[in-house]
């Protein structure tokens, strides 16, 4: 009984350790020497997170040494067709969703789902669900079905994987109180994990700074500056989830490739719900 | 009275009511100070007159400070310590409301810097309010 206690702990410590050393990389990211250029991002963190793991890399070699970086998203693609009618939306990342809507009226269309265009280095098939609606002229309900299951319910997950394409039949038609189908509107929602990238721990790490190129972090009322250095941005007034907002620039306004790694953590340092990144200015 | 007897011990740069403020960064390269610029709509703000100075002797680090707006940051950094030239200045159209101003360095030590700030209405003239608020 003893011995199985002791596996189980083991087992636990081993999991925890993989899981806290987990982080999402930036990719390579580029700054001109225009006077005063700053990159500007915004990163969100969920879930119990209790500070945000923040390291910036100059150059582009990855500080990775357990696992090659995966700056490109895992996507999909959606098009939907109704004869010669077609409407399309693509780059559908891991963790968002985007919605796809065709004028065809009454009758069958067709969704077709591909995930060309993808990080082909991501072996893992890309996770999603379809929601489907029927709408007319003023965006009233009109009758919708399809094997993907209710109309206007997000259907079970499904699997796709990479350069394969799937289709799904959805057919419209006219509902006795809303009257005829002007539009099909299509919700994909990529519910693949986002790629995590091996890193090596903070501890480990021998930061690189030439200091021509630096990272500010906010959190509420918290900010940090760094020059390599692994930082640790803690907030106590506002918490650790929510926007954490991430500047990068260079004081001597020099031309610099970068890229940086950031994790949600919480207490205990293993990783919580960490957002793909969204730049909000890149000059 | 309070507020300011609370600066003057936190040691925290006191002259909030100025078009500048002097201010020291402590030893580690993580240290930011963080103010807010408050520009007020009375007449409205049109942009924020922003540009800093590295009081610091050479060899200190390079002082840079970062003005944030909305979507909007631009950077400024003092390229030679010790000498009379402030970094680049930058007339920021961001209107009325807080500037986010974080002030770093690109190494260990401490150094001190002054900089400058106004709020300015379409004509140019200073708007009211123009409160310089430290955050950290």
């Amino acid at each position: 009984m003893n011995k199985i206690v002791q596996k189980l702990a083991l087992l636990f410590i081993v999991l925890n350790t993989l899981e806290s050393a987990f982080a999402l990389d930036s990719g390579t990211q580029n700054l001109t020497n225009e006077d005063g250029a700053t990159d500007y991002f915004k990163i969100t963190c969920a879930g119990n997170t209790d500070h945000l793991n923040f390291q910036l890399v100059e150059g582009t070699t990855s500080i990775s040494t357990t696992g090659t970086p995966a700056p490109l998203p895992q996507v999909l693609n959606a098009t939907l067709t109704k004869l010669k009618l077609t409407s399309q939306t693509s780059g559908i990342a891991a963790g968002t969703n985007k919605n796809v809507t065709l004028k065809g009226g009454d009758g069958a269309y067709t969704l077709a789902l591909d995930t060309f265009g993808t990080n082909l280095t991501l072996k893992t098939a890309q996770t999603y669900t379809i929601q489907y609606q029927c709408l007319n002229t003023v965006g009233k309900a009109t009758v919708g079905t399809s094997i993907l299951g209710k109309s206007g319910v997000a259907s079970i997950s499904k699997t796709l994987a990479n350069s394969k394409t799937v289709k799904y039949l959805i057919n419209c038609a006219k509902d006795k109180t809303n009257g005829n189908t002007d539009s099909l509107k299509i919700t994909v929602t990529n519910k693949t994990a986002v790629a995590k990238t091996a890193v090596t721990s903070a501890a480990s790490t021998i930061p690189v700074s030439s200091g021509n190129l630096a990272a500010q972090v906010i959190k509420g009322h918290v900010a940090m500056n760094t020059i390599g250095e692994v930082l640790n941005v803690h907030d106590d007034q506002s918490g650790g989830n929510g926007y954490y907002s991430v500047m990068v620039n260079s004081p001597t306004n020099k031309v610099q490739s970068y890229h940086f790694q950031y994790s949600c953590l919480n207490t205990s340092n293993l990783e919580e719900k960490t957002s793909p990144f969204q730049i909000l200015q890149n000059q | 009275m309070k507020r300011f007897i609370f600066l003057m011990l936190a040691g925290l740069p006191f002259n909030t009511f100025a078009h500048t403020l002097d201010g020291v960064l402590d030893t580690p390269v993580s240290t930011v100070n963080y103010y807010y610029v408050d520009c007020g709509s009375d007449p409205d703000t049109v942009s924020l007159y922003f540009h800093i100075v590295n009081n610091s002797a050479v060899g200190a680090p390079l002082v840079s400070a970062q003005v944030i707006k909305g979507n909007y940051v631009g950077n400024f950094t003092d390229p030679i310590n010790g000498d009379a030239g402030w970094s680049r200045d930058q007339v920021i159209p961001g209107g009325n409301g807080l500037y986010s101003v974080l002030v770093d360095k690109n190494g260990s030590g401490i150094v001190s810097y002054e900089f400058e700030a106004h709020c300015y209405d379409s004509l140019g003239e200073h708007t009211d309010g123009e409160e310089i608020l430290p955050i950290n």
